[in-house]
């Protein structure tokens, strides 16, 4: 994907003046962020949950390349392939590679950031390799060829009507307002796809490394059903997604959908450990497992560490007063949202996504969503000082896109109080220049029990004020 | 240098990063909550948390009901043909001769056999499901299903339907309780190394894509029914 980090500005200025966006944002964002918050409330240890869930990601950090060897001698040791790639490039070709060799011609794919982030489609398509999308919302994404908002939800910025119009003209799809219809339809038009496909494609939620295991976690079945039909399965998965145990992923894999969608448990929780064993009637053959780097070992090495914890659950974008406005496809990456506003500029470069440290009131909410208590706040303002140092014209985009978040009066009237005060505050302190802004105190960040008390950002009286003020 | 030892080198180069994190413990707070443990407690947990994910829970007494009630279902759903486990592994007696002499095929999808093209088109057609399952999980509605010879993923993804029949010995508290039986049997956890596959089944297949809306059945089974089957003198 295409990276336009630095024109943060610019598409938030565009997303503002979408009504049909801000309305669509603003329920999918307001109801996710209010189902995790009562899935959440109602577990009586909750903040003892999620520093055990917080814990378990941190030891597998430090165990990392321990781990990392542990999945490879346990794959390979039962006729797997672990194959290493330290660029997007080489992830490619990889991929190429195991195509070429197996003649695969047509693939089924679920869900997959990092698949996005080494831009793995458009190479395979050049190669004459058909991969098709089999998640809803991805497989919407790929017939509009545009790019997912959102990490969890991929079309939450799409109407259903926008979605209807989608089909009908791409794929005959009869006139219909019913979004079941709309989704049986889909249903039926990928159904062959999955019988004739040579290989199955996915990324991966955990890899847990005792027993050298991919897990893959969807709602629809896609994923079961793209990793169970073919003779051939492809998993590409970041190397910081492996944990050490089956209890560290029984801990995550309920705090991964209670914060992303307020579910208890994902529908399938798809676990597999290699390639179809002696007298098993399905599933693949053969199993490969690329694990892929792209800048994390960097990131691991910095001082931001932390942003490896991340389980991509999408709390953070959900919970965030700037997200909930300007959406996903405003911070022109892979990654959006508080917890992209931090990967981004470590896996692109500082200077390539310099506006988006700044695209936070650093109220605090996404660190308080987060299920494994990611500092998020913390990090945006050591991004914000390595900006201070980078001596590159482009800060300066990044100080604009910093302006421009607190003086743009829609988005400033978002955060309300909170986000005013602390607002203020750096303004100040930029303005003299002197003191660094990590110095600055981050307000509002308490326990996470407390989180449940935090009062949701004022969205009647936005709309209430938006309507005053657009007349 | 390989992309395997730059990448391992790398990370060994750089400081442990959070060496003040908190050790393993040696027993971890389950997510879920639970008191009462009894197996009445666990069907009625089981069946509240199914019912809310919009799946269907029949509790019956014995080998006749179990057979009756899958029977009944998949004379509801109109099954002409299913997709089924060996039937050893479906913990009703009779089962697979109730549903011939009911005059619906089964078929043993096995794309590795035979004409895969075929067998796979053929499977496709099929309406239900019918599998037993390695254990089930009370406090979340789940079933815990593991591939072996007999056992494979397709019946339980493929079809519209799908129909589970589990013994009541089967059924556990919580999904930590599978894992921590797995461990009791070997710290190795060759419960799941021995299979290429097992998979965690929390209701019917569903999305939000459209607007949150919540559809039920996207490409995986939009109707669930888990059969706990009592003993007889229960
Ligand atoms: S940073 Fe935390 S809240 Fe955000 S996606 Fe990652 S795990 Fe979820």
């Amino acid at each position: 994907m295409e990276l336009t980090s630095n024109q943060f500005q610019q598409s938030a200025h565009i997303a503002l003046e979408d009504i049909r966006l801000r309305n669509a944002l603003d329920r999918a964002t307001g109801n996710a962020d209010g189902r995790r918050r009562q899935v959440m409330a109602e577990l009586p240890h909750a903040a003892a949950l999620r520093q055990q869930g917080r814990a378990a990601r941190l030891r597998a950090l430090n165990e990392l390349p321990e781990l990392l060897e542990q999945v490879e001698a346990q794959i390979t040791g039962r006729g797997g392939h672990v194959l290493w790639a330290e660029t997007g490039d080489q992830a490619v070709q990889h991929v190429l590679d195991i195509c070429d060799q197996h003649q695969l011609k047509l693939g089924v794919k679920s869900k997959s950031m990092v698949t996005e982030e080494i831009n793995l489609l458009p190479a395979l398509e050049a190669h004459g390799i058909e991969m098709i999308e089999t998640d809803l919302g991805e497989y919407i994404v790929q017939v509009s060829e545009s790019h997912p908002s959102h990490i969890i939800m991929p079309v939450m910025h799409m109407t259903k009507e926008q979605i209807r119009d989608l089909f009908m003209d791409k794929l005959a799809m009869p006139h219909t307002n019913d979004a079941g219809d709309m989704t049986r339809f889909i249903r039926g038009h990928l159904r062959n796809k999955y019988l004739e496909a040579d290989f199955g494609m996915s990324g991966g939620n955990f890899l847990i490394a005792e027993t050298g295991t991919v897990v893959v976690v969807t709602n629809e079945g896609n994923g079961r059903l793209s990793t169970s039909m073919p003779k051939v399965h492809i998993a590409v998965v970041g190397i910081e997604k492996v944990i050490p145990t089956w209890e560290d992923f029984a801990t995550l894999i309920q705090l991964l959908p209670r914060s992303a969608t307020g579910q208890r448990l994902s529908v399938y929780g798809n676990a597999i450990s290699g390639g179809r064993r002696p007298g098993e009637p399905d599933g693949p053959d053969e199993f490969y497992l690329v694990l892929v780097d792209n800048g994390r070992t960097n990131i691991y090495a910095s001082e931001y560490t932390e942003a490896l914890a991340c389980i991509r659950c999408g709390a953070c974008l959900n919970a965030c007063p700037v997200y909930q406005n300007v959406g996903g496809h405003s911070y022109g990456w892979v990654y959006p949202g508080p917890i992209g506003s931090i990967v981004t500029p470590l896996l692109k470069g500082i200077e390539n996504a310099s506006p988006l440290p700044f695209a936070s009131s650093l109220c605090g909410a996404c660190k308080q969503a987060c299920p494994v208590d990611i500092d998020i706040p913390d990090m945006l303002l050591k991004l914000r000082r390595d900006l201070q140092h980078v001596q590159d014209p482009m800060i300066r985009a990044g100080m604009k896109g910093f302006g421009f978040a607190f003086s743009n009066p829609l988005l400033y009237q978002v955060g309300g109080k909170a986000a005013s005060l602390v607002t203020n505050m750096i303004a100040k302190n930029s303005a003299d220049g002197e003191k660094t802004i990590a110095d600055l105190p981050i307000p509002f960040i308490g326990n996470w029990t407390e989180s449940r008390d935090f009062p949701p950002l004022a969205k009647e009286s936005f709309h209430a004020w938006w309507k005053k003020n657009r007349k | 240098m390989s992309s395997r030892d730059a990448i391992l080198a790398k990370l060994r180069a750089a400081r442990r990063p959070f060496e003040d994190a908190p050790p393993r413990p040696s027993a971890y707070l389950p997510v879920t909550v639970q008191d009462d443990l009894s197996t009445d407690a666990l069907i009625e947990r089981f069946s509240a948390e199914l019912t809310r994910l919009m799946g269907t829970t029949l509790v019956v007494n014995g080998d006749d009901e179990a057979r009756a009630a899958v029977i009944d279902l998949l004379k509801k759903h109109e099954a002409k043909r299913i997709l089924s486990w060996d039937f050893a592994h479906i913990p009703v007696s009779g089962l697979k001769e109730a549903i011939e002499s009911a005059g619906i095929d089964i078929l043993y999808p096995e794309p590795y056999t035979g004409d895969r093209e075929a067998m796979l088109h053929l499977a496709e057609g099929a309406q239900v499901g019918l599998t037993g399952a390695d254990a089930a999980a009370a406090t979340t509605g789940t079933l815990i299903v593991t591939t072996a010879p007999g056992k494979g993923r397709i019946p339980t993804i493929l079809p519209p339907v799908l129909i589970s029949v589990i013994s009541l010995d089967q059924l556990l508290p919580r999904i930590e309780s599978w894992f921590a039986r797995l461990r009791e049997a070997d710290p190795k956890m060759s419960g799941i190394t021995n299979s290429a596959n097992f998979c965690l089944i929390t209701g019917p297949s569903r999305t939000g894509d459209i607007e949150m809306e919540l559809i039920l059945g996207v490409h995986g089974p939009g109707t669930q029914y888990v059969v706990i089957k009592k003993t007889e003198d229960a």
